[in-house]
């Protein structure tokens, strides 16, 4: 049974689209082994499609009544896209450098495009993570039994030991965050990075994040940020929650953007650049109460009062950002012991 | 024998790092840690998360052999990384070190410095792009047939060749170039120092890649100019002009949405609807190209509204002074009767007691004296301050007003502070007026006037896409004024364009304090000349064009251009303008992708004029394919170095390779190939010497850049090592650390321990101090201290009374029009990228997955449908020059009438390798090219750009079977 849940807040308002997080988490874990094509990891422009595409309409999750509800797996080249590679090789002999095979659909393909008609356009980035369910869709539906959470972190797992490649989690899981690995025949997903996580470092995705809008803490820890943003201020929300699993990952929802124009190219005042209605359909109906709360804090702040949320929210030193508790297997790595042999190399040169 | 595909990978395989052949080169499988994936096999016994346990171990090697790096490209970002090796010193990963020390409780400290291209850098190390060997051109240049060379056939070439350059064309017929894709302290200064040595060419790097602020040095004397950007956080507006930081300034981006949840207001001034637009508080959709008519709307409203101090312009500009109201000559302490009974004589004493310098004192009239007094403060006034009040002064002067003043040899004329003229000029841009061109409504005016104005700090942030229009330096300088108007330096905020931290110390390792100097050149003109000249440039526009955009006809404009361009050309031009030399044939360029950044039939005009090219870098850049000789070069992680500037932070970052780690292939620190070079110059000198017999073959003449007037070539290896010294990069970080003041008391052991990087001393802040605990903003020295700016009169120069600027209505601040032609519906526009560092970068699988995997421009998605173009779609993008395909992307934020497509693309990623800018025109701009007024002297504050947004296109659905 699941002790302590490790939870992730990410704000919306602090994402700049890097995708520093998508290559950290790549160079970290899914550049090899079958990997490839998975993004543990990955930032998708909103509105969009999204990644894998048109995911939301894949199913899974839970309905009302607690029971799994359909899902399907996406097609590897219309939907994940396939990774496509580049004839670098040739570039010396004089050939284009092109891709090989075309590509069709990738991570990041909506990139900037959102909606409305100029100069009313607007969207926003939605890093995206395994949710690390309290209620896994993904484990509800195994017939192996073979994704469990962890009992220290609540890391939602899965055991490769007895996994065989049915592939059933990755239809259930309503954010298509389960990948079946076609090299190794099962399945794998963002792991939060436990192994890291159990040395006392971040994940990668939240350690190498330059918007520093990544806090990673214990849910029943309420000195971390996540409790307070999540059930203190009450400002960061779950994706989807209609969805029935009951994420560990929080969003803090993004402001409505610069006013829009009117059609003289005025600016009005109180508009709603990023629409409440479409914000309430990605966190519910919270997102207005999240966001009253934000946007009062704001106004306090403007007036130079202080703002507790709002200080937490800046983060002022990125190491406080995660409360990871006693590393619970120190020593795997010797990570921090700077320089110990670096000074060393290059004597030849 | 020529070396055929298979032959050169085999080669690759069997001396190379990768230990991997043929098409997997390009796969990412070939990436992967071989002791990662031996960590993880499908039947790995000790169970999941054993298994992964065992894969992060294996990224990290045993933990203690890993390095320090920044990566040295143009982002000019510098972030310090830790660098992780495997169990067999492969490098197999990097993040940021995260270290930085906060400078105050109360602001976010710097961590974790980074970006996505940074976390990438260890894949490109294996890269089947990779440079591993020297090679040799086998075929026609750029089709692709090369001979694998060793280093020492590769030296002894390109040694022979600089050698008989110098020999037959003199010191001005090499061209000697570490390129943007190198920026940094200790390994640039290599490339540098080689070029030096030798007396030959190298362009000013800001100008030839486009990327200066030329208006803004008109303004304050220096286009580098600004804050750390932590200073960000503490503004109360913080508004970015031409430029999208959440892309552009990743690492810094954070300090923008931290200070607005501190109480700023976040304003994005931009033609598209960007990243950072997405979070602002306001955002204003500037018609491209029309920004400086904006600053003046802007300025009009600030000037009718008096929202500036006028005691701030009275003595920290140039608004005071007098100007002739018949020729719009400002008048000068030279051109004064000095008996006029309007004219305070005793301020010549006081304040100008050298004669020779009065062309260079100004005046201003005194409204205590009802008299013209000279100035204190200018460049030619022997009392340096900007005070007006001292023990034996007091000088009160008019901003406005018309007077009276007697000139030697001329009589009478009447005079008038440059406010006047100013205010008088800004009358024509009254918001109304200028909103049609603008597309900005006059109320956003109104309030982007009242939030500059009248809040407590606030910081204008001017980007590079300004400088890209052909009118840009114009534009530049309009904007520059605002913050110049309102007083606001120091701690109250300003211009912000990349502040350039004060280090000194490391003439020595880049020179040689002036016993050899480069030829150093403007880098538009050299880049426009060598492109073609100005025939070439001026394609793409027609007369009603240049009419537009000047007021001239094409044919008058070029002759002007020409003119000037003409006289600065070679030794003898050098001091007349905007230096060149014609002469230049032989080429040794590092890190310098140029290819894929110049425009219209620059490649077919250069190849012609390079009579060989030796081309240094890690990778096989578009450029080097048409090189003649490649030297592969080490890359971040394989090199010592150590890099400070630009100041957007206080931190100097260094890199320490891995222990253990051993360069990819044959690839040479650009400190050893340069030292090579210069060991194979003077044996090669001293053989021919002992076969003729000929003094002129070890002392090449060289009266105008050498002070002993000879190149005296069996001295080279004792200059350039300093007698052994300086033979290694990291003898290079070394030496840094040993002469720069600001670097003390760090040594490279504590930089180390520290996690990469020292904190830069008090001594770096150039016109402010650099407090320990406060982040730094420029000028506060010349708003508290009342020290002079490095201008003509000393002063924040709103005046500039050239005859060329005068006859362009130029004299003071003024917008123009746009020269894009209107036969096309779309501006090309080609901001700086999200996915490289311009085109370094551009060739990661990794990042290319994240994005379309080509170039893709980018549509409103209105005006793809009038063309029946669909998202993903196939297009060819067409002007007069030429055609492109690529893909379309549709984009809401993307203006109906422009196409968007980041910058940086190389040309071989394209059909038939023309790259987009094929279809980029440009002309020199003759404010840009004009020289010698003041402080507008050719220098590294006053050159001009190139223009990479004066085209304009269509672009329409590509039909394969018709192409």
């Amino acid at each position: 049974m699941t002790t302590r849940q490790l939870a992730m807040v990410m704000d919306l308002n602090k994402c700049i689209g890097c995708q520093t997080c998508t290559v950290a988490c790549k160079t970290q874990w899914t550049q090899r082994n079958g990997r490839d094509y998975m993004y543990w990891n990955h930032v998708e422009t909103r509105p969009g499609d999204g990644y894998p595409k048109g995911w939301e309409a894949l199913g899974g999750g839970f309905d009302p009544s607690g029971a799994l509800q359909d899902g399907a797996v996406p097609a590897r080249a219309s939907e994940y896209g396939i990774p496509w590679d580049y004839n670098l090789d040739e570039a010396a002999f004089g050939a284009e450098v092109r891709p090989q095979g075309q590509p069709t659909h990738g991570p990041n393909w909506d990139e900037d495009r959102g909606a409305g008609e100029f100069p009313n356009a607007w969207f926003f980035y939605l890093p995206r993570i395994c949710n690390h369910c309290a209620s896994p869709a993904c484990l509800a539906a195994c017939p192996r039994g073979a994704i469990y959470k962890r009992a220290e972190d609540g890391v939602v797992l899965v055991d490769k030991t007895r996994c065989e490649g049915h592939r059933y989690c990755v239809a259930a899981c309503p954010y298509k965050k389960v990948y079946a690995n076609p090299t190794l025949g099962y399945s794998e997903k963002c792991i939060l990075c436990f192994p890291r996580v159990e040395q006392g470092l971040p994940p990668a995705c939240a350690q190498q994040c330059v918007g520093r809008m990544r806090w990673v803490g214990y849910l029943d820890d309420e000195a971390s940020q996540v409790f307070q943003l999540v059930r203190r201020f009450e400002v960061a929300l779950p994706l989807h929650p209609e969805y029935g699993t009951q994420p560990n990952v929080f969003y803090v929802p993004p402001l409505p953007g610069p006013p829009r124009f009117d059609a003289q190219g005025r600016p009005v005042a109180g508009s709603e650049r990023i629409p409440t209605k479409y914000l309430e359909t990605l966190f519910g109906p919270a997102v207005k109460k999240a966001l009253a709360t934000l946007q009062g804090e704001l106004a306090r702040r403007r007036k130079g009062e202080p703002s507790e949320l709002l200080d937490t929210l800046i983060a002022f030193r990125q190491a406080d950002m995660f409360r990871l508790g006693t590393p619970t297997r120190p020593g795997l790595v010797q990570l921090g012991r700077r320089g110990a042999k670096s000074m060393d190399s290059g004597e030849a040169r | 024998m020529a070396i055929t595909r298979r032959g050169l990978l085999r080669g690759i395989a069997a001396l190379g790092a990768t230990g991997v052949a043929g098409k997997a080169l390009g796969s990412d499988a070939s990436q992967a840690p071989a002791t990662a994936a031996a960590a993880a096999p499908p039947t790995a016994p000790a169970g999941t998360e054993a298994a992964y346990r065992a894969e992060l171990a294996a990224t990290y090697g045993d933990g203690e052999a890993h390095g320090f790096a920044y990566h040295c490209v143009n982002c000019q970002g510098n972030c310090a990384w830790e660098v992780w090796t495997d169990a067999e010193g492969r490098v197999t990963r990097e993040n940021q070190a995260a270290s930085y020390p906060p400078i105050a409780p109360d602001v976010p400290d710097a961590n974790p410095r980074g970006c996505n291209k940074g976390a990438q850098q260890s894949q490109l190390l294996r890269q089947a792009d990779r440079l591993l060997h020297p090679m040799r051109r086998a075929g026609a240049r750029g089709e692709g047939k090369w001979k694998r060379i060793s280093w020492d056939e590769a030296i002894t070439e390109v040694a022979t060749r600089l050698y008989e350059t110098m020999l037959s064309k003199g010191p001005a017929g090499n061209y000697v170039h570490m390129g943007s894709g190198m920026l940094s302290e200790a390994r640039a200064a290599s490339v540098k120092r080689l070029g030096t040595l030798l007396g030959a060419v190298r362009p000013y790097i800001a100008s030839y890649v486009g990327d200066m602020f030329p208006g803004v040095g008109v303004v304050y004397g220096e286009g580098n100019i600004g804050c750390t950007y932590d200073f960000l956080y503490g503004a109360d507006v913080a508004l970015f002009w031409g430029c999208n930081p959440n892309t552009s300034r990743i690492p810094d981006a954070h300090y923008l949405w931290e200070a607005r949840y501190r109480g700023a207001k976040v304003i994005v001034v931009t033609p598209e609807f960007n990243s950072s637009a997405i979070h602002a508080d306001l955002w204003v959709p500037v018609k491209a190209g029309y920004d400086g008519h904006l600053a003046l709307s802007i300025l009009h409203v600030l000037v009718r509204r008096k929202l500036y101090a006028p005691a701030f312009l009275a003595q920290h500009t140039d608004l005071p002074l007098l100007v002739r109201t018949d020729t719009k000559a400002l008048v000068r302490l030279a051109d004064v009767d000095l008996a006029a009974p309007s004219f305070d004589r005793a301020s010549v004493e006081r304040f100008a007691a050298d004669p020779a310098r009065h062309h260079e004192v100004f005046l201003a009239w005194d409204k205590r004296l009802g008299k013209a007094t000279a100035l204190p403060g200018c460049e030619g006034s022997t009392v340096e301050t900007l005070r007006l009040e001292d023990l034996t002064w007091k000088i009160d002067p008019a901003l406005g007003g018309r007077f009276r003043l007697r000139l030697r040899g001329e009589g009478e004329v009447e005079v008038a502070p440059a406010f006047t003229l100013l205010a008088k000029e800004l009358e024509a841009y009254a918001p109304a007026r200028t909103a049609k061109l603008t597309g900005v409504h006059p109320s956003v005016v109104e309030r982007l006037a009242t939030e500059l104005a009248t809040s407590k700090v606030a910081v204008l942030t001017l980007g590079f896409a300004i400088g890209k229009h052909f009118n840009g330096m114009l534009s530049q300088r309009a904007i520059a004024s605002i913050p110049a108007l309102l007083g606001r330096l120091g701690p109250r905020g300003g211009l912000n364009t990349e502040n350039e931290w004060s280090i000194t110390g490391l003439d020595g390792l880049s020179g040689f304090q002036g016993r050899f100097t480069h030829r150093f050149a403007s880098g538009f003109v050299s880049e426009t000349m060598l492109g073609g000249g100005l025939a070439a440039s001026g394609k793409g526009f027609d007369d009603a064009d240049v009419r537009r955009a000047t007021g001239q006809s094409k044919a008058e404009y070029l002759a002007a251009v020409r003119g000037l361009v003409d006289a600065s050309e070679g030794d003898a031009g050098e001091k007349k303008g905007k230096p060149w030399w014609k002469e230049t044939e032989t080429f040794l360029l590092f890190a310098d992708a140029r290819f894929r950044r110049n425009k219209g039939d620059y490649r077919k005009a250069f190849l012609e004029q390079a009579r060989f090219v030796a081309y240094g870098d890690y990778r096989m850049s578009d450029f080097a394919t048409f090189a003649d000789v490649l030297l592969p070069c080490t890359t971040s992680y394989e090199s010592w170095d150590l890099r400070t500037n630009p100041g957007y932070h206080r931190f100097a970052n260094v890199c320490v390779p891995p222990a253990g780690s051993k360069p990819a292939g044959e690839a040479k620190s650009e400190w050893e190939i340069s030292r090579l070079l210069v060991e194979k110059l003077q044996a090669l000198a001293l053989a021919r010497y002992a076969a003729t017999k000929d003094e002129k073959v070890l002392k090449i003449p060289d009266p105008t850049h050498t002070q002993s007037g000879v190149h005296s070539m069996d001295a080279l290896v004792e200059e350039f090592t300093l007698g052994g010294k300086l033979r290694t990069d990291r003898d290079a970080v070394e030496y840094a650390l040993e002469h720069v003041d600001q670097f003390k008391p760090s040594t490279l052991p504590a930089m180390v321990k520290r996690g990469g990087f020292l904190v830069l001393n008090e001594k770096a802040g150039k016109s402010s101090p650099l407090y320990a605990d406060r982040p730094y903003s420029t000028f506060e020295n010349h708003l508290f201290l009342n020290q002079r700016f490095e201008t003509v009169s000393g002063r924040l120069t709103f005046y500039v009374d050239h005859p060329l600027w005068i006859a362009a209505g130029a004299n003071v601040p003024t917008a123009k029009e746009p020269i894009r032609p209107k036969r096309f519906p779309l501006l090309l526009m080609t901001p700086h990228a999200r996915w490289s560092i311009h085109s370094t970068y551009k060739l990661s699988p990794l990042l290319l997955r994240l994005q379309r995997g080509e170039p893709a421009v980018m549509l409103n998605p209105a005006t793809a449908k009038r063309r029946g173009i669909a998202d993903g779609d196939r297009v060819r993008m067409w002007n007069d020059l030429g055609e492109v395909v690529l893909q379309a992307k549709l984009a809401a934020g993307v203006p109906p009438d422009a196409a968007l497509l980041e910058h940086g693309w190389e040309p071989f990623m394209y059909r038939g390798k023309k790259g987009h800018n094929a279809l980029a025109g440009d002309l020199p701009n003759l404010l840009e090219v004009s020289d010698g007024w003041g402080h507008l002297r050719f220098g590294t504050n006053w050159d001009g750009n190139q223009h990479a947004y004066d085209s304009t296109v269509d672009v329409a659905k590509f039909d394969a079977a018709r192409a």
